[in-house]
């Protein structure tokens, strides 16, 4: 549940983005997926998100009722 | 008096809208389009802002309820309340993914322009898990003592502005030269929605804060944003007076170089780091209250504990501030021109408007049932 709604939300937040990036800056903003240094760094703090968050169902999943 | 249960005072409220209010717009070039006008503009939205203030919390009362995520779910039930609490959580981070791009902007320009953009995301980043995990009690006390270091700064800046003496009043005149009517459009577009209207914010903290919401409490919020918005201003006339509409015009961070104007004795010098201080403390407040409201909504609707949220979506907020725009001009253009009317309207006015019919008339609906029932 909680992974889910984070990647959701990381969808929704994204193409809200998306949207205003496109109507400030037409396909111009494309360039800036181009940087690989920020690239790197948003992949690994989304990856670490998407970790943590399964890492916390699967805890909660294990836990005893 | 306040109730008991209540164990927030309206002070710690004044001073958390106060420094709220302040956050972002203190350093960015607010009614840039305006000129000499600016500071006649912020004044008259501080008092829509009071307005706004009372109308929000007035939703959250007249609806009974903790939260908007609450008003949500009483107005349109649990599908419809979901699917618009989903909308408020992407509204809330993407603002808060907007604050954070400022104040690394801030910092890359200003202060380190040799550190990338991201590691002081990153750093910010830390600091803003860090406040959310100590819980909202100790937040909220933490913010007091931002208030004040806050103050004192400005005061301290403002009396270092007097005695460099280094500003022209004339700078003011002619007041509404071009007619009251060339202020309203940037007045209803702009200011009003870029900082008063994103007081909706609140609409999720104050409910919890307050239970009671006791009518001091909208008091204190009302005069908490007149202080703000008499404060905001203050600093459009200083920015003005020290260097005129059309530099600051142009001026990416007004205020900032308008502490970097003075001098006193050529010994007194470099006061911007101050200011850069003082506002950092400010955009700390206003991000955790955004990432508050968003996790908040997060929480209620997965029903998982806030704690274990926090990492993850502030995690992603950072990512999303990376990508907001290309660079600073783009970033001020889009948040300026695009956001407040297309994003800010619908969710700061024309949402909660229709929200707040829908539950004046559900609740008259409910009444002539319920005395039919006895």
């Amino acid at each position: 549940m909680r992974t889910f709604f984070l990647i959701l939300i990381f969808v929704l937040v994204g193409a809200l983005n998306l949207l205003c990036l496109y109507e400030n800056e037409h396909w111009h903003f494309l360039v800036t997926f181009t940087q690989t240094k920020k690239l790197a760094t948003a992949s690994l703090l989304m990856i670490f998100a998407i970790a943590y968050s399964a890492a916390m169902d699967w805890k909660e999943r294990k836990k005893p009722t | 008096m306040l109730r008991k249960m209540d164990s927030y005072s309206p002070y710690q409220l004044f001073v958390l809208i106060f420094l709220f209010l302040e956050g972002t717009a203190i350093l960015m070039n607010v009614g840039f389009d305006l000129g000499r006008d600016a500071w006649l503009a912020t004044l008259v939205c501080t008092f829509f802002g009071m307005f706004l203030v009372w109308w929000y919390i007035s939703l959250i009362r007249h609806s009974k309820q903790k939260t908007i995520y609450d008003v949500f779910k009483l107005a349109l039930g649990k599908v419809g309340g979901t699917l618009l609490g989903v909308l408020y959580i992407t509204y809330f981070l993407y603002i808060c993914a907007r604050d954070m791009r400022d104040l690394t902007e801030l910092i890359k320009n200003a202060v380190l322009p040799a550190l990338p953009l991201e590691w002081t995301a990153l750093c910010f980043m830390a600091i803003i898990i860090y406040v959310l995990w100590i819980g909202t009690q100790n937040f909220i006390h933490l913010f007091m003592l931002f208030g004040f270091a806050f103050a004192a700064i400005l005061a301290i800046f403002f009396a270092l502005v007097i005695a460099d003496g280094n500003y022209d009043f004339h700078n003011l005149l002619p007041v509404l030269g071009d007619g009251p009517m060339s202020v309203l459009p940037s007045i209803f577009t702009q200011i009003l929605e870029f900082p008063f209207g994103e007081l909706i914010a609140f609409t999720v903290i104050i409910g919890t804060m307050f239970p009671m919401l006791p009518s001091k409490v909208s008091k204190m919020a009302m005069l908490s944003v007149l202080a703000a918005g008499l404060l905001l201003t203050l600093t459009v006339v200083v920015e003005l007076v020290t260097f005129g509409p059309s530099i600051r015009e142009r001026a990416m961070f007004p205020l900032v170089s308008a502490a970097r104007n003075i001098s006193i004795g050529n010994f007194l010098e470099r006061i911007e780091m101050f200011i850069i201080f003082a506002i950092l403390l400010t955009v700390v407040v206003k991000v955790c209250i955004f990432a508050y409201a968003a996790i908040q909504g997060v929480a209620w609707y997965s029903g998982k504990p806030f704690k274990s949220l926090i990492i993850p979506y502030v995690l992603l907020t950072t990512v999303i501030s990376f990508y907001v725009s290309n660079n600073m001009s783009e970033h001020i253009n889009a948040g300026l021109r695009f956001v407040p009317f297309f994003i800010h309207i619908p969710f700061q006015f024309i949402i909660p408007a229709l929200l707040f019919i829908l539950i004046l008339i559900k609740s008259r609906w409910r009444k002539p049932n319920e005395q039919s029932a006895v």
